[in-house]
């Protein structure tokens, strides 16, 4: 069959070249169309992500602001005592029902009762650069067994090279006047924190024990629901909503008021369906009236007005 | 190899035909290879257009400066050209050269003296005829 069409053709060449002509304009025809339907779908789907774009800003702040909690993102390194439940994890969020328990062992000569533990904390300095920091909190809730103690929070000072407390606000310590009931501690850490934070923005925070109790003593259990580090700094924030169901990146920030608008470069994300806060430490809100304004990398506008 | 050529040469037959569809094959291929160069011009545009995305991120009615001065991204896919600018649909001078490559952003200077309170039709115009523009109002 085959071979009596090639026959066929063989002898009859009449309407090749028409063959030839067709062929080749179809493949012009089909890449002509197929670019055309491949871009059109590209930028119609361009444009329907971007109307899918939902952002939103919330609020405008400035000032003297405090960030968000830094909690411990490795276990707590135990000088001396033991670990009894629980996890650094269960440090993270007070009142939330789990916490990690702790207990004093006897230390070697003199034996004492004792309890030493250390925990690294890391401040985002990408987003809260060092200089822009004014002062570093730490806070504490704790429950204690007893209440022949107090309990002291130090932190590594970097220039001395050792645990301190020097500069705090407060170097008292904290004793709990009934057994097992949550107690809340902070620590300011003043115009000192610098010696206490790393320049990549690590601090080491230790808590313990501050008068060893005798081997007749008793042996204290104490309850860590929360230990985290937070910092104070003279910043703008902008709180934002993404509403829609796309990540968002937010690539411009304008603060317009009725003598100079003012765009910064902004490289922010935020997923969808979630609220975030992004840190300005290079803006300054003006005193009067304004407008902030965001600009997203689809082209999307949305705008907050100062009341 | 000479003996074959001394063999060749002399004979003229069939010479015609051989120069005929040696015509052809050329004529042939210069008219495919016009026909896909005009297709890439054509395509190219196209998708150009297609591509274009501008859209003004700010527009200030500069008092210092007396101008109005627009904000532009280029959001599109491809550079973009600004070759008009309107403002109350009347042609304006503007900082000319203007262009922006993708992901581009720039001040684009209006000479124009706007009046307070006054309300502003702009309307931008790129080289392949996208407008972005709007009504803003002077304050």
């Amino acid at each position: 069959m085959l071979e009596a069409i090639i026959k066929r053709l063989k002898q009859d060449k009449h309407g090749v070249s028409n063959v030839i002509v067709v062929m080749l304009s179809l493949v012009l025809v089909v890449v002509i169309v197929a670019n055309v339907v491949l871009w059109s779908y590209q930028m119609n789907q361009f444009d329907w992500e971007r109307m899918q774009e939902r952002i939103e800003i919330v609020e405008v702040k400035s000032g003297e602001l405090i960030s968000s909690w830094f909690v411990a993102q490795t276990e707590y390194a135990i000088d001396v005592g033991s670990r009894v439940s629980g996890s650094y994890a269960n440090t993270h969020l007070a009142e939330d029902g789990f916490w990690e328990t702790f207990q004093e062992e006897l230390s070697p000569a003199p034996p004492r009762f004792r309890l030493s533990i250390n925990g690294t904390f890391t401040i985002n300095i990408g987003s809260y650069p060092l200089n822009t920091i004014q002062t570093v909190e730490i806070l504490l809730k704790y429950n204690a067994s007893d209440t022949e103690e107090k309990w002291h929070l130090k932190a590594y000072n970097w220039t001395a090279q050792e645990y301190s407390d020097y500069g705090f606000n407060n170097t008292s310590g904290s004793q709990p006047s009934t057994p097992n009931v949550w107690i809340y501690y902070s620590v300011n850490l003043t115009d000192r924190w610098r010696s206490y934070v790393r320049d990549d923005g690590v601090i080491y925070i230790q808590f313990h024990d501050g008068n060893p109790e005798l081997p007749s003593g008793t042996r204290t259990k104490i309850g860590l629901d929360f230990l985290g580090v937070r910092l104070k700094g003279n910043w703008t924030t902008f709180a934002l909503s993404n509403e829609g169901s796309l990540t968002v990146h937010i690539v411009s920030l304008w603060i317009i008021e009725s003598t100079h608008h003012k765009r910064y470069d902004t490289d922010f994300f935020i997923n969808s369906g979630e609220n975030a806060t992004h840190i300005r430490t290079d803006t300054s809100l003006p005193t009067g009236n304004f407008l902030a304004k965001i600009v997203t990398e689809r082209g999307n506008i949305a705008v907050y007005k100062s009341s | 190899m000479a003996e074959k050529l001394r063999r060749f040469l002399p004979d003229k037959r069939a010479i015609t035909p051989v120069l005929s569809n040696l015509l052809l094959t050329v004529v042939a291929v210069a008219a495919m290879s016009i026909a896909t160069t005009a297709t890439y011009v054509i395509t190219t545009n196209l998708r150009e257009n297609m591509s274009e995305r501008v859209i003004i991120e700010d527009l200030w009615f500069d008092p210092s400066t007396g101008d109005i001065s627009v904000y532009l991204r280029n959001v599109g896919e491809v550079a973009i050209h600004v070759s008009s600018v309107y403002v109350n649909h009347t042609h304006q001078p503007f900082t000319s050269p203007f262009s922006l490559e993708t992901d581009g952003h720039d001040w684009l200077n209006i000479s124009y003296s706007w009046v307070s309170d006054s309300l502003y039709y702009v309307d931008v115009v790129t080289t392949r005829g996208t407008h972005v523009g709007g009504y803003y109002k002077a304050p």
